[in-house]
């Protein structure tokens, strides 16, 4: 009874306190800028040069990729270094856990529940969604410097179909079950295929990352083909080491997990 | 009275999605003190994190423009929305799925060795 006491007091206490940081909050930030104001610092120096110069410097139309795999290519190198080492960091925490079998793990969530999504019907409806996923994922990583796509996104579409796939239960052919292994070497592959990307226009006398380097294409002028395919390469590696990374949670977390808890 | 209704309506137009963008914060802050267990203390973490991505998105509105894609013969900054949000927030929620997965991995680990995910039972039982 004490206990449940302190605990309502600590609560009353700490809405007060974010009570009280949101008023002064509000207060200040009457400097904020007003929403969809065109002249706000956000929107001024560095966004205007990328919006009118993306096109002539890197030939992509989609000025958020261009950004993001072209002008701060570095920067994405490491992000997707970051989200690698947190799979390794996950598989690593969890490698003393004993496996469940596959077999076994599928009979217990047959056990428990019936169906994953309610009923037999929604079961099947999520099953024929799979492949459409897939040609999605595949169109939305071929697009990313065309139209609207990208590798990061193009990763967690495919990631998603394999998960449906593979957690709702099924009698019939599968597709074959990937281990947390063979997915950490998946994404493995993907950031040391972006870091290839990177040096092979050091081979041909260029910088880290300069895809005007790059030594294929019809020659040094053909500035949209270099950058295009230099994006693609990119797209190619994020979305193997993002696919990979989410697959390699849910496996290294399903794989472990006993549902008769 | 209409005087008040009609500057609420201005707060609202001009600044007033900032609001739920602190709301949206103090609520994960919140659960990720307020909550016992470690799995809601994950999610508010998820929820804090959406807020500061939508907040940083927010930014990057404006009138009149679409999306990021550059259309035949316009390079004008004004026709677009500012693309620069878009690509730094595209890698903070790579980033919040890796620290996600990783306080996944953590939270199966505590249930191993205390048997639970309560805050109270493991601190009441001191280790293993």
């Amino acid at each position: 009874m004490k206990k449940s006491n302190s605990n309502k007091k600590l609560a009353a206490g700490l809405i007060a306190i974010i009570i009280l940081v949101g008023a002064s909050a509000l207060k200040i930030g009457s400097f904020l800028p007003v929403i969809g104001a065109q002249d706000t610092p956000a929107n001024s120096y560095l966004s205007e040069y990328y919006i009118s110069h993306a096109v002539e410097d890197t030939a992509s139309h989609n000025i958020v990729t261009a950004v993001l795999a072209d002008y701060r290519g570095f920067d994405t190198l490491f992000e997707t270094c970051v989200l690698f080492l947190s799979g390794i960091t996950a598989v690593m925490i969890l490698s003393t856990k004993k496996k469940i079998s596959h077999d076994k793990t599928i009979r217990t969530i047959n056990d428990n529940s019936e169906h994953i999504f309610s009923s037999n019907i929604m079961d099947a409806a999520f099953r024929i969604v799979v492949p459409i996923i897939l040609i999605y994922g595949i169109y939305v990583l071929i697009h990313g410097e065309i139209s609207l796509g990208g590798g990061f996104q193009a990763g967690a579409l495919l990631a998603c179909a394999y998960l449906l796939d593979r957690i709702i239960p099924s009698f019939q052919m599968r597709v074959k079950h990937i281990t947390d292994e063979i997915a950490l070497i998946t994404a493995g592959t993907g950031a040391l295929f972006y870091v290839i990307t990177g040096i092979l226009p050091m081979l041909n006398g260029g910088n880290f990352l300069e895809f005007n380097k790059l030594p294929f294409g019809s020659g040094a002028g053909d500035i949209a083909g270099l950058h295009s395919t230099g994006i693609l390469m990119i797209e190619i590696g994020v979305t193997l080491c993002v696919m990979g990374i989410i697959i390699t949670i849910l496996e290294v977390v399903l794989e472990r997990t006993d549902f008769d808890d | 009275m209409t005087d008040i209704i009609d500057r609420l309506e201005f707060f609202l137009a001009d600044r007033g999605i900032y609001m739920l963008a602190l709301i949206l914060f103090a609520v994960g802050i919140y659960g990720m003190i307020a909550c016992g267990n470690y799995m809601k203390k994950i999610m508010c973490m998820n929820i804090m994190q959406v807020s500061i991505i939508f907040f940083f998105l927010t930014f990057g509105q404006k009138e009149g423009g679409t999306l990021p894609i550059a259309l035949e013969n316009i390079f004008s900054a004004e026709a677009y929305i500012n693309p620069v949000p878009h690509a730094l927030m595209l890698t903070a929620i790579v980033v919040s799925l890796g620290t996600t997965g990783v306080g996944l991995a953590l939270l199966m680990k505590i249930k191993d060795i205390y048997g639970t995910i309560e805050e109270e039972e493991i601190t009441g039982k001191g280790g293993k």
